[in-house]
């Protein structure tokens, strides 16, 4: 499959700092893309590289095949841009400024069929300055669409809105995916990555420190998911469930066993009634992308949800 | 550069423009209110008295007059003139401003005098007029006796009949006590013809001056500041818009905004104080080179002060010592010197300058001459200013 973005050895210094240090990745055409690291790990200078907005140190960079360094021009009409902490013209309305935006490139669709798909029509004439923070972001979700693009890039789309506007952000960023559009997402939010993400990439500290699906990710990096069965004949247990090719084990009189496959959960439960194995009661804990993160890194993703 | 790009922004920036009270107060509002008032407090004239200038040519022989005389014209002055002034400013309608001899000794002198400082009335007594008019008394013969002169700007018609009747008034009154009312003093009329030029035609060229500037400075440093820490310029940067684009179409709207303000300004000075302007290629040239050049200072402050609250406030640094010491206000004549010789460093000196002489005075060699410095300051400002703004983040 043809890829919408590759990323070949890139490196970006400031002074001392290696802000981006070395990483190599490819985004697949039609797939969500999550860069997911705390503040400070280089995602928006990478971003902002692959938009040809920065000049990388050293590494290379091509956009739907076309090298960033030759082909600035091509690439930035097939590409939209919402970037990070973004404030659109204050005194134009939702309309005047997608109108704005969508003068200035070659390609352009319609309007209205944007405001419909990113649900502003309602909201068509009021003044930029007036929105609420969801409804901002989502106007500069509209903004990054006015010509047709290839690849979308939301840098941080929800830092700041509440749980709500949140959600009404996430849900445009989601119809984007069923429009076949490429979305690369930068977020420090796991919930953000979890949702809307097809593949997750981490970052931290200019390095990319795992790469993705997210089952791929909590598989290899979470402590896994693990189903708890307590009371009952523990090692009875354990016993059949090993012979079935399980990872249990009894500790402190509860039987744990590893999930590897989401619906396992099922299959356990059946196979241990089938066998007349019973249990007083039965608890799962799962791993998320916090946990990934924490594995890898040794530190939180972030103190704020 | 596509000028379909240029025109989206043009047309951006002026909505913008419209719906923001505050830009249009600074650009309109304020430098109507600014003529309206300052043109109100210098046209008022100076609370109902009239500055008669007198020009004595004769002030020394006042003492022996004044000996000759009886007590009932000198009283207890010693010099006979000296009674004559303190009568007329004892009127209240006039006062007397002494002429010097060390300002003027000759009638060519004074000419020059009254044409220069623009004198509205001006009472001349000739030399020797106390002898004359003493012989003349003595021999009751009223013709050997001199005129006074008494020159008037024809224009001040209700100024000049009022001095008239002080004058008169005061010549009958001594003819009756020298010689029973028989005319021995007498005066004569002659005008005053100059260009006459107003506080208003000083000041409107200036605030137009001083609009452009505060408009073209702030007008960057907006899109400057506000734009970058917004991330609009990044936004601009990812899309077709080009570098040059962007300059060409706030520096577009900048000039319309020049325009615009230039044009009420002048509206207002013709309606409200009579004001009469030439309109020529300079007047454009000058308000052009000067966007430019403002355009050019606000691109360097804000390369070095990047913050949007600050930059402002360093733009003021630069722009309220303009505002006050660049001629604007007052002429750099009422200056002392030190602060003429800082003047001469203020792009907005030049600005307001050449616009006085372009639109009011019609001085086409000192238009010329304040046009070349602000045109070749501009080119060379604005390109720095060009030269030191990244648009990208490195
Ligand atoms: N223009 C710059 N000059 C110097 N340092 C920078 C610049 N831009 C980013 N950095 C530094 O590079 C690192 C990565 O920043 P950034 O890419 O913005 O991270 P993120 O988007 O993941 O929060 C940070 O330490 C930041 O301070
Ligand atoms: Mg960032």
């Amino acid at each position: 499959m043809e890829c919408a973005i590759e990323v070949e050895n890139l490196t970006k210094v400031y002074g001392d700092l290696k802000a981006v240090d070395n990483i190599s990745f490819k985004v697949k055409k039609g797939e969500v893309f999550a860069f997911l690291g705390p503040n400070g790990a280089g995602k928006t200078t990478t971003v902002e590289m692959i938009e040809t907005i920065r000049s990388p140190t050293r590494g290379r960079i091509k956009v739907l095949g076309q090298d960033v360094k030759k082909s600035t021009k091509e690439i930035k009409e097939r590409i939209g841009v919402l970037p990070q902490e973004f404030i659109s013209f204050e005194r134009l309305t939702v309309r005047e400024t997608l109108k704005y935006f969508s003068n200035l490139y070659k390609k352009h669709i319609d309007i209205d069929e944007i405001m419909d798909i990113i649900d502003l029509k309602d909201k068509e004439n009021e003044l930029y300055m007036n929105l609420s923070g969801g409804l901002k972001q989502r106007v500069g979700v509209a903004i990054a669409l006015v010509n047709d693009p290839d690849i979308v890039f939301l840098d941080e789309p929800t830092t700041g809105l509440d749980p709500r506007a949140r959600r009404d952000v996430w849900n445009a960023i989601a119809g984007l995916k069923k429009q076949g559009k490429t979305v690369f997402l930068t977020t420090h939010y796991m919930e953000e990555a979890e949702y809307l993400a097809d593949s997750i990439a981490i970052m931290h500290r200019g390095r990319i420190v795992a790469e993705g699906t997210l089952d791929e990710l909590i598989q290899k990096y979470g402590k896994r998911s693990t189903l708890l069965l307590k009371g009952g004949r523990a090692e009875e247990a354990a016993e059949a469930l090993k012979e079935n090719g399980y990872d249990a084990e009894v500790v402190d009189g509860d039987v744990e066993i590893k999930i590897v496959k989401r619906d396992a959960v099922l299959d356990i439960l059946f196979y241990l009634r089938e066998k007349g194995i019973s249990y007083r009661e039965v608890d799962i804990r799962h791993s998320d992308l916090e946990d990934v993160f924490l594995n890898l890194t040794g530190e939180k993703l972030a103190e704020e949800t | 550069m596509n000028p379909k790009i240029i025109a989206t922004d043009f047309v951006a920036s002026l909505k913008n423009y419209l719906r923001n009270r505050g830009t249009l107060f600074f650009s309109i509002a304020f430098p109507v209110i600014l003529i309206l008032l300052f043109g109100a407090i210098y046209s008022s004239g100076g609370g109902g008295s009239y500055e008669l200038y007198v020009k004595n040519f004769d002030y020394e022989n006042g003492m022996i007059i004044a000996g000759m005389m009886n007590d009932s014209i000198a009283g207890n002055f010693t010099n006979f003139y000296d009674a004559v002034y303190a009568q007329l400013n004892g009127t209240g309608v006039v006062k007397i401003r002494i002429i010097k001899d060390s300002e003027v000794s000759s009638r060519k002198e004074l000419q020059d005098y009254v044409e220069s400082k623009k004198l509205k009335s001006v009472m001349v007594i000739p030399e020797n007029y106390g002898m004359m008019l003493g012989l003349a008394i003595a021999n009751e013969n009223a013709t050997l006796a001199p005129n006074v002169t008494l020159m008037l700007d024809q224009s001040e018609m209700q100024r000049n009949s009022i001095i008239i009747s002080v004058i008169s008034q005061f010549f009958g009154k001594s003819n009756l006590i020298i010689a029973g009312g028989e005319n021995f003093m007498r005066f004569n009329t002659t005008n005053i013809v100059q260009e006459k030029f107003d506080y208003i035609d000083f000041f409107v060229p200036g605030v137009i001056a001083l609009t452009v500037m505060t408009n073209s400075i702030f007008g960057v440093i907006e899109s400057n500041t506000k734009f970058r820490k917004n991330g609009i310029l990044r936004k601009l940067l990812t899309t077709p818009f080009t570098r040059a684009e962007w300059i060409m179409a706030k520096m577009l709207f900048m000039l319309f905004m020049s325009f615009v303000s230039t044009f009420v300004i002048i509206i207002v000075g013709m309606a409200v104080w009579n004001l009469n302007v030439h309109f020529n290629a300079y007047m454009f040239i000058l308000i052009i080179s000067g966007s430019f050049a403002f355009a050019g200072m606000g691109m360097i402050v804000t390369r070095f002060v990047k913050d949007e609250e600050t930059a402002p406030a360093a733009a003021n640094v630069i722009t309220f010592p303009m505002m006050f010491l660049a001629g604007i206000f007052f002429p750099l004549e009422m200056m002392p010197s030190f602060l003429q010789v800082i003047a001469k460093f203020m792009p907005l000196y030049y600005v307001g300058q050449g616009l006085r002489d372009a639109m009011i005075f019609g001085d086409a060699a000192g238009a010329l001459a304040n046009t070349i410095v602000i045109f070749l300051f501009a080119a060379v400002v604005f390109a720095i200013g060009v030269a030191v703004t990244s648009w990208k983040e490195e």
